[in-house]
This record gives structure tokens, C-alpha cells and sequence, in this order.
């Protein structure tokens, strides 16, 4: 149910302290979170580089954004050699940047699992933030 | 929603203008560790050690009813919300390192901001997770 993209759960049985915490009676967002942070990240550190895609796309994301600050929007967009045309102009420009990064940090990184929920949030950021502006942020909040 | 260039750059720029970088390395954060979670919490078993799966627990209580749609969309964000928080707690430590500071001065190539975010990114997952 639910599960089209799903995951392996950890080979590890504190998983099931994750699963205890999603019951009803347990059911409380902070704890949740830190209970599969802490699962995840003790039974996928030696694992997978599961910090590596997103500090990729946090550099390539601070670069562009440093240059459209420095040299101005439309130069930073084509410094990225990304085409713009009349439509899409978000999706290309979070495709293009995405594609940079992709390139930066190799195949076997960038189509990983971890690579790909990487893209997700690098796109919906960039999406959010020049659809909506500040509201990107507020509305989480 | 259709977005022309220029306001693309209107809202790129006023973004940058009251959140700055770190605003948008915390909003990257934030929406990077809710995939995370979310794709943990819609994993299937790994038998033998767990016998049920996430999938179903995320969606069915204990009397083999479905949430309603307004309960499961409200968890999503709670559990949006912790993420933000989380990810702040990954921002103090880059700004502890003053990677966005020493990237501006050219004192740090791309590669570098890249294992320092790495390095910050892990270290606070470890140490306040761990």
C-alpha cells in the first residue's frame, strides 16, 4: 500500500522501534523522525553515500544563486549553458542546474537511490523558490 | 503554475534578498530529508528481522482502518516540519563552520564546500541522531 517507490527496510532489527513508532499510540512527527534518522543513518553510514548527492546540489545550488547575485539572473542562467524559451522556464533551469550536478558527481552517485531523492528536492527547491518566492519557505512553516 | 522569466528572477531575487543562502541551503535540507523519510517510511519488510512494513503503518491504525486523507495529510506536515527543524540544526553547524563566509572570500573551491556540507551533513546526523 502506498509503496511504489519503496525501500528495503535496514537490515536491522531497531527497525522495528521505526514501525513501534508510527502505531497510534506512538504516532508523534519529532519522534518519528528521529527514530528513522538515527536508524537510517547508523545502518547506512558505511553504506551509502547518502550525504553525497545533496552537498553536491547544495554547491552547485550556492554557485548559481552567488551568480545571480554577482552578474545578474539571464547571465547566470546562460552561464549554466541552459536555453530558456518561452515555456517551462523553471522546470528547464532546475533540469539544467540538476544536470551539472549530475555531471559533477558521476553515474553511480547520481542514479542511486539517494541520488534520485537528491534531484527531487534539488528541482522542488529551485521550483519553489522562483514560483513562489518567499512563500517557498513559509508554507512549510 | 506558468512562470515567466522575469518573475522567475523576481522571485529568485526576493527570496535571496530576505533569506539569503542559508535560506536556501535550509529549505534544500528541509525537502531532502522529507524524500529521506518518506522513502523509509514507505519501506516494505526485510525478513527475517521485521515482520510488518512501514507502508502499511503510515496509512492503516490498529483496527485495519485507513486514515483519513486530513489525518495523513496533517502527519506529512508535522513530519514537513520536523524536517525544517532538523535541517536547521545541519545549517548551525555549516554556519559554525563558516563555510558560506570562507566560499565568498574565495578562501573555498566548489570541491570543497561540497565535503564540508558532506562532512556537517553526517556529522549532525551522527552525533544528535546517534
Amino acid at each position: 500500500m502506498g509503496t511504489s517507490r519503496a525501500a528495503r527496510a535496514p537490515a536491522t532489527k531497531n527497525w522495528s522501534k521505526v514501525i513501534t513508532s508510527l502505531k497510534p499510540e506512538h504516532r508523534n512527527a519529532r519522534a518519528i523522525a528521529g527514530t528513522v534518522f538515527s536508524v537510517a543513518s547508523t545502518a547506512l553510514g558505511t553504506i551509502a553515500p547518502w550525504s553525497a548527492p545533496i552537498s553536491y546540489g547544495a554547491s552547485e545550488g550556492l554557485r548559481f544563486i552567488s551568480n545571480v547575485r554577482t552578474h545578474g539572473f539571464q547571465s547566470a542562467v546562460r552561464d549554466e549553458s541552459i536555453r530558456l524559451t518561452q515555456q517551462f522556464v523553471v522546470p528547464r533551469i532546475s533540469n539544467g542546474l540538476w544536470q551539472v550536478v549530475a555531471s559533477k558527481m558521476g553515474p553511480k552517485i547520481a542514479d542511486s537511490p539517494f541520488g534520485r531523492l537528491a534531484e527531487y528536492a534539488f528541482k522542488k527547491t529551485l521550483n519553489g523558490i522562483m514560483t513562489k518566492g518567499l512563500d517557498a519557505m513559509e508554507e512549510t512553516r | 503554475m506558468t512562470v515567466d522569466e522575469a518573475t522567475a528572477e523576481k522571485n529568485l531575487k526576493e527570496f535571496l534578498e530576505k533569506r539569503g543562502r542559508k535560506g536556501f541551503l535550509q529549505l534544500l535540507l528541509k525537502n531532502y530529508l522529507y524524500e529521506l523519510l518518506m522513502y523509509y517510511l514507505h519501506s516494505g519488510s526485510s525478513k527475517p528481522s521485521v515482520k510488518e512494513d512501514t507502508g502499511f503503518e503510515f496509512y492503516v491504525d490498529r483496527t485495519g482502518h485507513a486514515y483519513t486523507a486530513s489525518q495523513i495529510e496533517k502527519f506529512k506536515k508535522d513530519l514537513e516540519a520536523e524536517c525544517l527543524r532538523e535541517a536547521g540544526e545541519i545549517i548551525g553547524e555549516i554556519e559554525r563552520l563558516e563555510i558560506i563566509r570562507k566560499w565568498d572570500e574565495g578562501l573555498l573551491t566548489d570541491p570543497a564546500v561540497t565535503k564540508l556540507i558532506q562532512e556537517a551533513f553526517e556529522k549532525i546526523m551522527k552525533s544528535i541522531r546517534g
